[in-house]
C-alpha cells in the first residue's frame, strides 16, 4: 500500500467534498426554507432546489411521513375509540327524522372575514350590511373560532368536511393521504347527495385537487373548469362564481352539496382598489372596501336563489376559513361591533334550518358545521366527526391554541385526554380501528 | 417560342429602365423642402405651353417613414385621348427609385383642358433611409405603346422635387450566422452583429433588436423575443438574439430591429431573410454526435498524416468543421450534450488516474447535464440559479459510493443503472408536472396507476424533447464503453 499516494487520494477528495458542500451551503435556501418546507406547491421546491435536490427533500420528507404512518399502524387505538365514543354521547343530539324532501347543502366559505364585520360600524355604517341582516333572520354565531392551524384556508376545509382539527403542520392537505378520512361528501354521497366544490384559483394550489378528490368530492372544479368572465386579484371575482353556484344550483335535478371557495377578500385586500384602478389606501380601510364586495356579492347570490325560487329548497352555511390576521387592527379601526368572547373569531351564519332565528354566544368551532348539518338532515354523523350538535356548544378545540370551554362567561383552557394530532393521524390513515365497535 | 418572348420582354424592359435613367428633364420644376417640416403644400399655376397648373400636398409620415402627395395636375397640352397621368421617381443621383408610378385618368375641363388627380405614395424612403432627395417627374403614358417623355422629348412635364427628407433611423448590416438546421423544441440563439449608421433623433433609436421571423410564404409574422437592452443601442451591437422553440417545420428568420407597436426595420441593404429548418431533436442529436465522431476519427486520422504540409491542411480543414461545429452546438444549445459526450470519452479513453474516479466524475457529469437539459426545457426547473447549485453540489456528494464500488463491472453497472434510473424519474416528474401543473413526490409517483388512468392525456404532452434525455444516455453509455474498450486495447497493446 503507497501510503503516500493514499493520503494524497484522502487530501484531494476531502477537498472535493468540502468545496461540494460548501457550494450546497451557499446556495441553500435558507431564507424560503420555512415556505419549502410547507410544501404547499412541490414545483417552489424544484425551482429552488432544483431537480436533484428536490428529490433528495423530497425523499427525507416521504421518508418521515412513512415512519410517522408506520408508528401510527402500532399505536393503540383503543383510548382513542373511547375517547370519541365519550365524546360523542355528550356532545350530540338523538338522530331525528328525516326531512321529507332533501335540500341542497351549500357551503359559502368566505376568505379571511373576521367574526366583527358582523356588528361592526364604520362612519356609523354596518361593514357588512346584508350578512348582518341574513345573521339576524337565522341562526348566527358570535363565537367561532377557526381551529385551523399552518393549512389555513385549506384547514378550514378539512375542519367543516370531516370535523376534524388538522395536524399543526405540515398541512394536512400537503402532506396526508386523505381517501380515507369520513368525510362530510362520502356521508352525503351515501344519502343521495352529489356533491361539488367550486375554487376560483388554480387546482394546484395546496394539492387541493388531489386533496378534494380524496375526501370524496364527485366533481372539482376550478380555475380552470370555469369559464368566468371577471377576474378579481387571484382568480376568477366572487361575485361571478356566486352567480356560477347559483346557476348549478339551479340546473341541479337532485340534492346537490355544493362548496364555494371565495377568495377575492384575500391578504392584502387591496385587490378591489386596484380593480377598480384606484391606489389603495391603508389595509383597514382596503380591507372594509373588499369585504363590502364580499356582501354585496353574498347579497346577489341570495337574491338570485330567491328569483329563481330555490332559496328554500336550500340549507346556506356562511362561514370564513379563517380570520384576517388583521383583527386587533380592524377593532381598533371600527367604531363599533358586537362584543365578543375572543378576538380572532369568524363569521357563522346558517340560513334555511329548522330552527328559530337566534344568536349564540356559546363557543363553537368550524368542525361543529358537518355535525349541526347532518343532525338537521336526520343522518348520524360519523363517530370521527368532533364537532358539537345544535345546542351542545361550549367547547372546542383548536390545532393552534388546543382546547377551549365556556366557564360562565369567561373562556378556560379544555384538555383532552388523548393526543389531538394522533387522534386526527389515525382518524386520516386507519379509521377503521376507530369505528370498529 | 417562350424563350424568345422572355428574351424580348427582358430587352424592352432593359431598354425601358436604360431610357427613364437617361431622361433629361424638361420642364417645370417644384421644390418642396421638408426641412423642419412634415408638409408643404405646391401650387403653381402658369400660362406657358398653352397654360398648367398644378395644386399638392407633399405629407411626411414620421412613425413609418413614408412620404405621400396628392394632388392635382392641369394642363392644355395636347394628349391621346387613351393616356394617362403618370409619374416616375428619381433619386439626387438620378436613379429610378420607381419606374412605374401610379396612373390618373385624364378628365376633360369645361374651359378646355385636361385634368388629373393624382395620390402618390413613396414608402421607398423606408426602404432606404439614405435618400434625401426624390424627383416625381410627371409624365403621361399610353399603354403598352409609350411614355409621352420618351417619345416626344422636347414635351414639357412638371416635376416636384422632395428635398431634405428627414432623417430615419439606418442601421448597417454586419454579419450574422443563421443556421440552415435546428432541433424543434428547443431555444436557440443567434450571433448578430450590426452597427448604427445615423439615429433619426439624437436621443438614440426607439428600436430594440430581435429576431424578425416569419412563416415560410412571409405573411405572418412569429412573435419573438425582445433583447432586453441594459442601455440605448450604441455604435455596435455584437449579441445573441434569442429564436424561440418551434415545432418541426421552416421558418424564415433575420437578425431584426423592432420599434414595438409601431415597425420593425425594414432598409433594402439589411439582413436578408434566411430559412430555418427545425427538425426532429432527436435526428438532429444523432446526425451532431455523427459529426462528432467524424471530427473525433478526423482527427486520429490527420495525426497519422506523414508529410508536414498535407498535415497542416488538413488541420486546418479541421479546424474549420471543428469551429462551425461548436458554433452550431452554442447557437442550438447543444453544446451541453456535446460537451457531455466529450467529457464522457475523454473521461474513459483516458490512461491517468484510477477507473473509480473516473466513473464517479462521468456520472455525476451526466447528472448535471441532465439539471441543465431540464432547467433549459422546462421554465420550471431550478429558475432560481441557486437551485442548480444546490443539485450540483447534491450530486456530487450523493455519487459518493460510487468511489467505494471496487469492482469496476459493478461500478460502471451501477453507474449505468443509477444514470438511466435518474432519466426515467426526471421524465416522469417532468411529464407529471406538465399534466398537474406540479411535481410529485416519490410517494405520488408509486400510485402509478394514477398516470395510468389518464393514458392518452399524458401520452400526448410526450413529445421528442422529453425523451431524449434517453437518447443522450443511451450515447454516453455508447462512448463511455467503446472508449473503454480502446483504452483496453492499447494498455494491452502497449
Amino acid at each position: 500500500m503507497n501510503w503516500q499516494r493514499l493520503k494524497g487520494g484522502v487530501i484531494r477528495w476531502s477537498i472535493w467534498f468540502l468545496a461540494a458542500g460548501f457550494v450546497l451551503g451557499l446556495a441553500w435556501p435558507r431564507a424560503e426554507w420555512r415556505l419549502l418546507s410547507t410544501r404547499l406547491l412541490n414545483a417552489q421546491a424544484v425551482e429552488r432546489l432544483g431537480l436533484g435536490g428536490y428529490f433528495v427533500f423530497d425523499l427525507v420528507d416521504t421518508t418521515k411521513r412513512m415512519w410517522r404512518r408506520s408508528r401510527l399502524a402500532s399505536v393503540d387505538a383503543q383510548p382513542y375509540r373511547e375517547f370519541l365514543q365519550a365524546h360523542a354521547a355528550a356532545v350530540r343530539n338523538p338522530v331525528g327524522a328525516a326531512p321529507a324532501k332533501q335540500k341542497h347543502i351549500v357551503y359559502l366559505q368566505l376568505e379571511s372575514i373576521d367574526g366583527l364585520m358582523i356588528g361592526g360600524r364604520k362612519n356609523g355604517r354596518p361593514t357588512m350590511p346584508f350578512l348582518e341582516r341574513l345573521a339576524e333572520e337565522n341562526v348566527y354565531f358570535t363565537n367561532v373560532l377557526d381551529c385551523t392551524a399552518t393549512g389555513r384556508t385549506t384547514d378550514g376545509e378539512f375542519l367543516v368536511l370531516t370535523s376534524q382539527v388538522p395536524v399543526p403542520r405540515p398541512p394536512v392537505y400537503v402532506s396526508q393521504k386523505l381517501d380515507r378520512i369520513p368525510s362530510l361528501p362520502r356521508v352525503l354521497n351515501e344519502a343521495g347527495y352529489y356533491s361539488q366544490s367550486m375554487h376560483g384559483f388554480n387546482g394546484v394550489f395546496w394539492h387541493r385537487a388531489e386533496a378534494h378528490e380524496a375526501l370524496g368530492y364527485d366533481e372539482m372544479s376550478f380555475e380552470e373548469d370555469l369559464n368566468l368572465t371577471e377576474k378579481i386579484g387571484w382568480g376568477w371575482s366572487d361575485e361571478v362564481m356566486l352567480q356560477a353556484a347559483a346557476d348549478r344550483l339551479v340546473a341541479s335535478d337532485g340534492p346537490m352539496f355544493l362548496h364555494v371557495i371565495t377568495l377575492t377578500n384575500h391578504h392584502p385586500y387591496d385587490y378591489i382598489a386596484q380593480h377598480q384602478g384606484e391606489t389603495p389606501g391603508t389595509i383597514e380601510e382596503e380591507f372594509l372596501r373588499s369585504v363590502a364586495y364580499v356582501d354585496s356579492a353574498i347579497e346577489g347570490f341570495m337574491k338570485r336563489l330567491e328569483a329563481e325560487g330555490i332559496l328554500d329548497d336550500c340549507l346556506i352555511v356562511i362561514y370564513s376559513d379563517h380570520d384576517s390576521a388583521i383583527d386587533v387592527e380592524m377593532e381598533a379601526h371600527l367604531e363599533s361591533f358586537y362584543p365578543r368572547l375572543i378576538s380572532d373569531t369568524v363569521p357563522l351564519v346558517m340560513v334555511g334550518f329548522d330552527r328559530d332565528h337566534q344568536r349564540v354566544d356559546a363557543i363553537v368551532g368550524l368542525q361543529d358545521v358537518p355535525v349541526m348539518v347532518l343532525e338537521e338532515l336526520g343522518i348520524a354523523p360519523p363517530l370521527t366527526f368532533l364537532g358539537n350538535g345544535w345546542d351542545k356548544w361550549g367547547r372546542t378545540y383548536s390545532a393552534s391554541h388546543a382546547g377551549w370551554q365556556m366557564a360562565g362567561d369567561v373562556v378556560v383552557p379544555w384538555g383532552w385526554p388523548v393526543d389531538a394530532e394522533t387522534l386526527t393521524r389515525l382518524v386520516i390513515n386507519h379509521p377503521e380501528k376507530l369505528l370498529e365497535p | 417560342m417562350m424563350k424568345r418572348v422572355i428574351i424580348t420582354l427582358s430587352m424592352t424592359l432593359l431598354v425601358g429602365l436604360l431610357s427613364a435613367r437617361s431622361q433629361p428633364a424638361v420642364g417645370f420644376e417644384l421644390p418642396a423642402d421638408l426641412a423642419d417640416r412634415s408638409n408643404v403644400m405646391i401650387s403653381h399655376q402658369g400660362e406657358e405651353h398653352g397654360g398648367w397648373s398644378l395644386e399638392a400636398t407633399v405629407e411626411y409620415h414620421s412613425s413609418v417613414p413614408r412620404i405621400s402627395v396628392r394632388g392635382s395636375y392641369v394642363t392644355r397640352q395636347n394628349f391621346d385621348p387613351d393616356s394617362y397621368l403618370a409619374y416616375r421617381i428619381y433619386d439626387d443621383a438620378d436613379h429610378v427609385v420607381l419606374a412605374e408610378g401610379r396612373r390618373s385618368e385624364w378628365i376633360e375641363r369645361e374651359g378646355g383642358g385636361l385634368r388629373a388627380e393624382f395620390e402618390i405614395d413613396i414608402p421607398e424612403v423606408l426602404d432606404d433611409p439614405t435618400l434625401t432627395t426624390l424627383h416625381i417627374r410627371f409624365d403621361a403614358v399610353v399603354e403598352y405603346q409609350f411614355w409621352y417623355r420618351e417619345k416626344f422629348p422636347e414635351m414639357p412635364f412638371l416635376e416636384i422635387t422632395i428635398s431634405n427628407i428627414p432623417t430615419r433611423d439606418h442601421f448597417e448590416p454586419g454579419w450574422a450566422w443563421v443556421p440552415r438546421f435546428l432541433p424543434a423544441g428547443f431555444a436557440a440563439r443567434i450571433p448578430v452583429q450590426f452597427a448604427k449608421e445615423r439615429f433619426a433623433e439624437d436621443r438614440g433609436s426607439n428600436f430594440v433588436p430581435a429576431l424578425d421571423v416569419n412563416t415560410l410564404d412571409g405573411k405572418v409574422r412569429v412573435p419573438s423575443q425582445r433583447i432586453q437592452l441594459m442601455e440605448p443601442l450604441t455604435d455596435q451591437f455584437r449579441g445573441w438574439l434569442p429564436l424561440d422553440a418551434h415545432a418541426a417545420g421552416t421558418v424564415m428568420v433575420r437578425p431584426g430591429l423592432v420599434w414595438e407597436n409601431v415597425r420593425w426595420y425594414e432598409a433594402n441593404d439589411w439582413f436578408p431573410r434566411r430559412a430555418v429548418t427545425f427538425i426532429s431533436p432527436v435526428l438532429y442529436t444523432i446526425g451532431m454526435t455523427s459529426l462528432l465522431g467524424v471530427l473525433w476519427w478526423g482527427w486520429g486520422l490527420i495525426a497519422r498524416i506523414g508529410r508536414i504540409g498535407m498535415r497542416r491542411s488538413a488541420a486546418a480543414g479541421w479546424a474549420l468543421g471543428a469551429t462551425w461545429f461548436v458554433v452550431q452546438m452554442l447557437m442550438s444549445g447543444f453544446w451541453l450534450v456535446a460537451g457531455l459526450l466529450i467529457l464522457v470519452g475523454v473521461l474513459a479513453r483516458s490512461k491517468k488516474g484510477m477507473d473509480g474516479p473516473r466513473t464517479y466524475f462521468a456520472t455525476w457529469a451526466f447528472f448535471v447535464a441532465m439539471e441543465l437539459y431540464w432547467s433549459r426545457l422546462e421554465s420550471s426547473v431550478a429558475t432560481v440559479s441557486g437551485g442548480i447549485w444546490v443539485s450540483v453540489a447534491v450530486w456530487a456528494l450523493l455519487l459518493a459510493p460510487l468511489l467505494a464500488i471496487r469492482r469496476d463491472w459493478v461500478r460502471g453497472a451501477t453507474a449505468l443503472i443509477i444514470s438511466l434510473g435518474w432519466t426515467g424519474l426526471t421524465f416522469a416528474s417532468v411529464i407529471y408536472f406538465d399534466f398537474f401543473q406540479d411535481y410529485p413526490s416519490v410517494e405520488n409517483l408509486f400510485y402509478a396507476g394514477q398516470i395510468g388512468e389518464l393514458g392518452d392525456s399524458v401520452f400526448t404532452l410526450i413529445e421528442q424533447q422529453h425523451v431524449l434525455p434517453f437518447l443522450i444516455w443511451f450515447l454516453a453509455a455508447t462512448i463511455a464503453g467503446v472508449a473503454r474498450v480502446q483504452r483496453k486495447t492499447q494498455i494491452e497493446n502497449t
